[in-house]
């Protein structure tokens, strides 16, 4: 009685559990974008397990992802550019859980439950399998990896939502972050014990690339495919398919299993102090590159979990980071260091998929090391000595796939993989002990001989490419022993090559033959008399029979003969051979014989400009009334005024300038010009600072403050009060961007990895951080993948916006809300397009944006939040306007024009295909601004244009 | 039968409590032998002699001892006490927690230290932090050469808090190097809650703000304070160490 009630119980308890998952599940709602007939049927099978959004509903919230979230948990689209394939999205964290064929409603229902499922497991392990060789395919492996790790709710396979994933990260990088877990599975096959079948080894990597774990599948069938596929054939495959589907199904289970643990293993050591500290690491080389100070923090890390291959790894690279750059004897011993620093670590992962033994590491500039090696040659040798084993085995194992160079077998297939093998041995990697170098290049090209002459059958040798014999030959060696100079090595050489000269004779490679010739004849040099006349008998006898001497030979020649008869050798044998000379160049180039604008931009050079510089200035300049003046003859400076910077203010020009300075890094008196329109109203004021002759001065002006900025200093200068402030804490660097917007100076600061974006009033107080790269958690509309902060944009005093680039997106827009004191996201601009710039006119605020080959302008409306394209078609139709051309450059669009000047092209937006050239002085510091009247006011160093079109 | 087992369990335990702490004194030889003769009636000390030993036996230098090594000697220790240049650290032998780390003017003020370190090591459920980051925001070039100073006074006034135990860092890279010289392979503790500090410009000229930020191992943030104008005066290191105090312990409970 008692049992039975506890059964009871029990039963009474799973009941409740499995209504509360049904009625959990039975939560879940779904929104079926599909309005037609499959849609409706596929509603009514989804019923019983999920609740249906209402699909008129679902059609108007569907670009909108906070309405959609309101309606559904699962958004499902039906059918694909016209094909039944079958999309569920997780609304929330807009990923998509499956992608997918779709037969029938029945099957739709299994596909959404399974996503459902998924799900469920909040976030998914991301998991991809792939060939490690991407030109093999064994039989369909990574095919059925793939269809498996779909059926399993805790994995996300990436297979075909891959691309869906990457675009939609690019917009919600917070939502993705689980996509650093992504797991690899990198393929690769080897015979096994049974030669008709093959184990797929799976090497299991991490985002980085590096191998965490392995699994083996044993016996897994491959399949050939030659270009003609009879009937036969394709019903080979297939039964081979479906064996090795069976296969992989058989070990799923297992794979899986492994695949969590190595994640769980993997977050556990994700999540620990060690791992923080690694973060640290990885930050300081983003900030200040490589240095001590990193190297110790990631040691720290290494401390506190030393069997983390990732930190191992990275100390390994950071250990050998400019090893090239020392000199012996420190260099020798730091290289020992690091070559015992990798046979410890190879100790320790001996699986790990890249090489520490690698050529890169220890030898990054090798001809530094063929010098530093004269220092101690001993010392060297026995380095080799060691490295040379552990590096041509770790070239087997990872690059050659464990190729073994001792296996005779005589096929195609082999030679192909040795040659390859020995062409990265001793092609690439020549630097280890010469003379034994020499033994051992030998016998490479001896045993390559011999496995080609051993190939069967006519039919493989047109496949041998003539430079596996041409690269492996005794002759190229010769050059290398000539030119250091060692003679009796030489002679020994040359007359102990009878193995590689019989197996050439043998051979049916006509080149070879030629080979053959051309060492017998260098032997037959060697060893004949030091003079002149014996070598000419030679070399007489050898062109008498038709052949031709190489360089090998007459370099080799040269090199036997005493210095007085070299000449003599060298007037019968090389008669043409006459000396290169370089042409003279002529650095003074008239500036007459230049184009165009590199003449105007050459005459503005200078403060002054003589009649006929003027006349021809004019004369290239037909549909324009240009009106120009020196900044020294504007202001009445008794010497030249340099611009620095300028900004256009109302309808008065501002400037930056200093002094012009004849000698380098002298500080210059620094001024603020101020031209009104005519260039009338002029005032020049003195800046209580000075500038370094090459420094950057950033300008901004709004209403009464005028804000110059330059390294480590910010000036502002009340116009009203005629009184300047100076602060010297505020800003860091030369500011990228400077703005002056509701009595507030913005300043934006970009260095090689830290952004900053900083504000406070113009007397200095109320200051800001809005944005630092490097704070833990930042705040605002900017996250943290800010890449950098581009130019601020005043509109009608009223906006203050900002550009920037945000991590994998082109472009956002930021404005300034000066309620809360904070920037907000505004717009965004689509990956395929690049931001270019913001500009505003007459009312109107514009951003240029780079689309393929155009420029594409659009107006931007701050009411509706909203971009509306205003130009982009008038480019595409002039030809001449190419993408080279606009790039990084300032564009002006008035009513009807565009102005650009880099190119200095002008475009009547009415006419689009007559463009014209404007011949103004092209220099790095030229601005433009274009006045009410839509003429445009251009600076260049040394001078103030007014142009306006005739 | 039971009942006795469970009382001689008892007793063996309250023994084992009532053990004398180990100490193994270094550092400056007049500081370490007048040290030695203060607490030696106290605590159970490694003999000057005997530590002398072990170190010309094992080639090493006291002057650059790492706790590893210290641990690697001095097996049978609880607490390493290092008086160098008046300054005393003293660390949990058995896990590298610091437990002192502040600078005495005389004999007394050291053995005060050393009692405090001890007694330190003797709290139950004591909170594990490091500091795992310091970050310059953007701090004026005229007041970077103070941020590690400050972290350093701050890390000094953590100490006054005894339930506080912080990981010792400062060593850590050397204890790789001695790995790799030995091939011994130590487990170090990792450290559950983690310290980050962030300087930066305040609201006006000459003010630096220190934020303060207790992450978990995984990197979450679990709670935040700022401490302004930490550059301010001297009361300004022993402010923020009672920030993190209050944070750390709160975010304990």
């Amino acid at each position: 009685m008692r049992n039975t009630m506890v059964r009871c119980i029990i039963i009474a308890l799973l009941c409740c559990l499995t209504g509360l998952l049904l009625a959990d599940e039975a939560k879940f709602r779904v929104g079926i974008s599909d309005e037609k007939s499959q849609a409706t049927q596929l509603a009514k099978k989804l019923e019983s397990r999920f609740i249906i959004a209402d699909p008129e509903m679902i059609v108007e919230a569907i670009k909108n992802r906070e309405q959609l979230s309101n309606l559904c948990d699962f958004y499902v689209t039906l059918n694909t550019m016209n094909q039944n394939i079958i999309t569920v999205f997780d609304v929330a964290n807009d990923l998509p859980l499956v992608r997918t064929f779709w037969r029938d409603e029945d099957d739709a229902a299994v596909i959404i439950g399974t996503a459902a499922d998924r799900y469920r497991h909040g976030n998914p392990l991301p998991v991809q399998a792939r060939n490690k060789d991407p030109h093999l395919d064994f039989g369909g492996i990574v095919h059925y990896l793939h269809s498996v790790l779909k059926k399993d709710p805790r994995i996300l396979c990436l297979d075909e939502i891959s691309s869906l994933i990457r675009i939609r990260k690019r917009k919600n990088p917070e939502g993705y972050k689980f996509m650093a877990d992504a797991l690899t599975l990198s393929v690769s096959y080897s015979e096994s014990l049974d030669e008709k079948k093959y184990d797929a080894f799976i090497s299991v990597e991490d985002c980085n690339g590096l191998a965490i774990g392995s699994f083996i599948i044993r016996d897994i069938l491959i399949r050939r495919t030659g270009n003609k596929m009879t009937q036969a054939d394709r019903k080979r495959i297939e039964a081979i398919g479906e064996i090795n589907r069976k296969k992989i199904e058989e070990n799923a289970g297992p794979l899986i299993e492994f695949l969590m643990q190595v994640h769980a293993n993997r977050k556990a050591s994700m999540n620990s102090e060690s791992e923080r500290i690694f973060e640290e690491y990885n930050l300081r080389i983003q900030q200040f590159g490589s240095s001590d100070e990193a190297l110790r923090i990631l040691q720290k890390a290494i401390a506190l979990a030393p069997n983390n291959v990732t930190y191992r790894y990275a100390e390994l690279k950071r250990l050998a980071y400019r090893m090239h750059t020392l000199r012996p004897p420190e260099h020798l011993r730091k290289v020992n260091e690091l070559l015992e620093y990798a046979i410890k670590f190879a100790h320790d992962f001996p699986d790990f998929n890249k090489p520490v033994f690698d050529r890169e590491m220890f030898f990054d500039s090798g001809w530094r090391f063929i010098e530093n090696e004269k220092s101690d040659e001993p010392g060297y040798m026995a380095f080799y000595k060691i490295w040379r084993p552990l590096y041509l085995k770790e070239l087997l194992r990872l690059k050659h796939n464990n190729f073994d160079p001792e296996a005779k077998s005589s096929t195609y297939n082999n030679v192909n993989k040795y040659y390859r093998y020995l062409t990265d041995v001793y092609i690439r990697g020549d630097d280890h002990d010469r003379e034994k170098w020499l033994t051992e290049y030998n016998a490479a090209a001896v045993e390559l001989l011999k496995r080609v002459n051993d190939l069967p059958g006519k039919e493989a040798l047109p496949k041998i490419k003539i430079t596996f014999l041409y690269e492996f030959n005794p002759i190229n060696t010769v050059a290398w022993l000539v030119n250091q100079e060692k003679e009796k090595i030489l002679a020994a050489y040359i007359n102990n090559l009878d193995e590689y000269l019989q197996l050439a004779r043998e051979s049916s490679v006509p080149q070879v033959q030629e080979y053959v010739r051309e060492l017998e004849w260098m032997q037959e040099i060697i060893n004949a008399p030091r003079s002149f006349n014996a070598v000419k008998v030679i070399m007489d006898e050898y062109q008498e029979k038709g052949a031709k001497a190489s360089k090998n030979i007459l370099t080799l020649a040269l090199f036997l003969l005493k210095a007085d008869e070299r000449e003599l050798f060298r007037k019968h044998f090389q008669p043409n051979e006459t000396p290169k000379i370089k042409p003279k160049v002529n650095s003074e180039s008239a500036p007459k014989s230049l184009h165009p604008v590199n003449r105007i931009s050459y005459t503005f050079r200078k403060p002054t400009i003589s009649p006929e510089q003027e006349a021809y200035f004019r004369q290239k300049n037909p549909s324009f009334d240009i009106e120009f003046r020196s900044y020294q003859d504007i202001f009445r400076h008794p010497s030249p005024l340099v611009k620095i910077d300028a900004v256009l203010h109302k309808d008065h020009t501002i400037l930056a300038l200093r002094t012009m300075e004849q000698r380098p890094n002298v500080l210059s008196d620094t001024y603020l010009g101020i031209v009104g329109p005519g260039f009338a109203n002029v005032a020049l004021i003195a800046v209580p600072f000075k500038t370094p002759s090459k420094s950057r001065v950033n300008l901004a002006v709004s209403g009464d403050a005028i804000v110059l900025a330059q390294r480590e200093i910010l000036a502002v200068y009340d116009r009203k009060n005629n009184t300047w402030k100076q602060f010297d804490d505020f800003i860091l660097n030369t500011p990228r961007n400077l703005a002056v917007f509701s009595n507030r100076v913005f300043v934006s600061e970009s260095t090689r990895s830290t952004r900053t974006l900083k504000s406070m009033k113009t007397d200095g107080t109320d200051r800001l951080v809005h944005y630092n790269n490097l704070r833990i958690s930042n705040q605002e509309g900017f996250d943290e993948y800010v890449e950098g902060l581009g130019e601020f944009q005043v509109f009608n005093d009223s906006e203050l916006l900002l550009t920037g680039l945000a991590s994998e997106i082109r472009g956002r827009l930021y404005r300034y809300d000066p309620g809360s004191n904070q920037f907000r996201l505004f717009v965004e601009i689509p990956t395929t397009q690049t931001m270019k710039g913001i500009f505003s006119h007459r009312d109107n605020l514009y951003m240029a944006v780079m689309y393929t080959n155009q420029i594409r302008v659009y107006r931007i409306n701050i009411e509706k939040r909203s971009i509306e394209m205003t130009l982009g078609s008038h480019y595409a139709e002039t030809p001449a306007l190419k993408i080279d051309m606009l790039l990084d450059s300032p564009c002006l669009v008035t009513g009807d024009s565009l102005w650009e000047f880099k190119r200095l092209v002008f475009v009547d937006l009415n006419n689009p295909g007559e463009k014209k050239y404007i011949y103004l002085p092209r220099d790095e510091q030229a601005s433009a601004f274009i006045l009410e009247d839509d003429s445009v006011i251009y600076t260049s160093s040394l001078y103030l244009f007014h142009v306006k079109r005739k | 039968m039971m009942k006795y087992w469970f009382l001689m369990a008892m007793i063996g335990c309250v023994c084992l409590g009532a053990a004398e702490v180990k100490v193994a004194l270094f550092g400056d030889p007049d500081t370490v032998d007048l040290l030695m003769a203060e607490i030696s009636e106290e605590v159970e000390l490694f003999e000057r002699g005997q530590i002398a030993k072990v170190l010309r036996e094992h080639q090493l230098s006291e002057a650059n001892l790492t706790e590893m090594q210290m641990g690697k000697y001095f097996p049978h220790c609880d607490i390493f006490v290092l008086a160098r240049s008046g300054n005393l650290v003293a660390f949990n032998a058995k896990n590298g927690f610091r437990l002192e780390n502040s600078p005495y003017s005389d004999l007394a003020g050291a053995a005060a230290l050393t009692r405090r370190a001890i007694k330190r090591q003797k709290v139950e459920n004591p909170i594990l932090f490091s500091v795992v980051s310091v970050r310059d925001i953007g701090v004026p070039r005229k007041y970077k050469a103070r941020i590690n100073p400050m972290v350093s006074d701050i890390e000094k006034e953590l100490m006054s808090y005894v339930e506080l135990q912080m990981l010792e860092r400062t060593y850590l890279e050397k204890v790789l190097k001695e790995r790799q010289l030995t091939s011994v392979s130590y487990k170090l503790a990792q450290a559950a809650k983690l310290l980050r500090m962030e300087f930066e410009p305040g609201s006006e000229s000459g003010v630096i703000n220190l934020r303060l930020y207790v992450t978990d191992a995984a990197g979450k943030i679990l709670s935040k304070q700022e401490v302004e104008n930490v550059f301010g005066g001297k009361e300004a290191a022993a402010a923020s160490a009672k920030e993190i105090y209050t944070l750390i312990k709160n975010d304990n409970k």
